[in-house]
């Protein structure tokens, strides 16, 4: 295999903006080798729509691509990594979660207190479950005042919009995982990175990629 | 700058001094909590932690990928980022076979959580503890500057009414950023399935971690109680006080770390324009310190420049000026 593609930028949690994604492209034709590709990842970058059009230039040309973190990687990477036929990972290597309030995920926004926020329906949906479950022995009177509070709060068609977009996002992510990953860990490992890995600054080292089922194997390193 | 290679020099002799006692590395993890300087544990720590831990396995003579069979994490905060805190804790576990943590003197908050997520916590005879249920501000209630997740918890729980329920739960919104509220909720439940997970997995029993749980997290205490290590004890924490030698060196690695990351207090400033012909100094302040004696000591830095032209006598803090640069990582 020819040279690995390495992208390579200084952002953190607080500097982000879209990848420029011409010249990664360039250097993937650039060091194909018998359809396959290597990227290196060394970048925080959380432009996750970056690596959806990525991965599509890579399937467009039947391309396959292995993945190699040397250190913490944003959810660029993470959404790279879950289409890779393997995923190379040091000991101090991390995926980040895929956080719907992160500003460049795109979910709908929503105001609150007067800031604008991206909503996020693994936040929303847990605390309009249990307070309901709360009031579920309220009288009506109580019960709609309770609603009404929630609606004023959590508009309902921002909801509806925020639902949507993760159901769509959540699709996107199960189409592009690894064909040879089953269904089933497929959609455990999209759930794994939407939800239950925390919000945007939580991350997963491997140990934790390899009980969720992901392809990744241990590859040292010498610097970070 | 002499003064500060100095007291450089000593906390990394302390530090190894501490390593030979232990016989196996220590990585000092350090936020300062001085009445003029107090900081706490930030998203860098992670990348900071990496660093000593990769520098230590190199000169250890160990590939990358292997473990090391133990380490000691010194720990002196009063709190800090609790995602950056549990990221710390699974970074420890890729690379580290048993981890313990040392209280140099207080673990407060997420620094509580990171010392219950070790598999073995020390801690000096004072050391102090405090709950970490995750909070949240409230801008528009004086009495009540902050709200803890366990607040919240406690307005859907309480026995009182339905209508006076729904009354303050209507109140809480209109105090506080409503999104923020799910969010301090979902971390609170993402930290309690953290910690009872290690608990578990680390020999307490269901009903121990409940314990433990609640004691951190569901508190009826103020959020600003302090735990000293009789009360961990007495709750069936397995913790250990240190031996009176290990007590002493963690005595001299704190004076020496508060000394670097603040080299002069706002007092030393003005004393140190009233007694010397100087118009101008600098110095430089680390809010967030990691040290080894494999790769020194490095930290989320400010530069300082002060600057004074009046007359020595009448020097106070008011009329220095005083500029700080971006926070910057380094190494020294």
């Amino acid at each position: 295999m020819k040279a690995a593609v390495t992208i390579e930028n200084e952002m953190d949690f607080f500097s982000q903006y879209p990848l420029k994604l011409d010249p990664i492209k360039k250097d993937v034709l650039a060091n194909v080798e018998n359809q396959t590709v290597c990227f290196e990842i060394k970048s925080c970058s959380f432009d996750i729509h970056g690596a959806l059009n990525l991965i599509e230039f890579l399937n467009q040309r039947a391309f396959h691509y292995i993945v190699r973190v040397p250190g913490k990687v944003g959810s660029f990477g993470t959404v790279l990594c879950l289409g890779a036929e393997e995923i190379q990972i040091s000991s101090f290597g991390s995926l980040a979660s895929i956080d719907p309030t992160f500003p460049l995920h795109g979910f709908p926004l929503v105001n609150s207190a007067g800031q604008p926020w991206h909503f996020n329906p693994f936040e929303f949906e847990p605390w309009m479950q249990n307070v309901n479950e709360v009031f579920s022995d309220a009288d009506e009177t109580v019960k709609s005042f309770v609603q009404c509070s929630l609606d004023n709060v959590f508009p309902k068609q921002s909801r509806k919009e925020s639902k949507e977009y993760l159901e769509n996002l959540q699709k996107k992510l199960i189409l592009i995982c690894n064909r040879r990953y089953p269904v089933e860990i497929k959609e455990k490992v999209v759930r794994f990175f939407l939800e239950e890995l925390g919000s945007f600054d939580a991350c997963a080292y491997f140990s934790q990629l390899k009980k969720i089922g992901l392809a990744a194997s241990l590859y040292p390193i010498d610097v970070i | 700058m002499t003064l500060n290679c100095g007291i450089k020099g000593e906390l990394i002799n302390s530090i190894s001094q501490l390593e030979d006692r232990l016989h196996h590395p220590v990585v000092l993890l350090f936020t300062p909590s001085l009445p003029d300087y107090s900081t706490e544990i930030t998203y860098q720590a992670e990348y900071l932690f990496a660093k000593h831990l990769l520098c230590i396995k190199k000169k250890l003579g160990l590939n990358s990928e292997l473990k090391l069979p133990g380490l000691t994490l010194a720990l002196s905060t009063q709190g800090g980022n609790y995602t950056t805190v549990i990221n710390l804790m699974k970074l420890a576990r890729e690379n580290v076979e048993t981890i313990n943590v040392l209280v140099l003197d207080k673990a407060l908050s997420a620094g509580s959580l990171l010392a219950l997520l070790a598999d073995t916590i020390t801690a000096v005879p004072g050391a102090r503890f405090s709950p970490f249920s995750p909070m949240v501000s409230n801008f528009l209630n004086q009495k009540q500057r902050v709200i803890g997740s366990d607040d919240i918890e406690q307005i859907l729980e309480s026995s009182i009414s339905f209508a006076e329920k729904a009354a303050l739960l209507n109140k809480l919104y209109s105090e506080v950023d409503p999104i923020m509220i799910m969010q301090v909720m979902r971390a609170r439940k993402l930290i309690s399935k953290v910690l009872t997970t290690h608990l578990t997995q680390n020999s307490y029993s269901e009903s121990e971690a409940e314990r433990i749980n609640d004691l951190f997290l569901n508190s009826n205490t103020a959020h600003t109680t302090l735990f000293c290590l009789k009360e961990l004890i007495d709750a069936k924490i397995r913790i250990q006080e240190c031996p009176r030698d290990v007590t002493s060196i963690a005595s001299s690695i704190l004076q020496q770390a508060n000394a670097f990351s603040l080299p002069f207090s706002s007092q030393e400033i003005i004393r140190k324009y009233r007694s010397e012909a100087i118009d101008s100094f600098s110095f430089t302040l680390r809010s967030l310190m990691l040290g080894s004696k494999y790769l020194g000591v490095s930290s989320l830095s400010n530069d300082v420049i002060t600057c004074y032209c009046g007359p020595k006598e009448k020097v106070n803090l008011a009329n220095v000026a005083i500029q700080t640069s971006p926070l910057y990582l380094q190494e020294e």
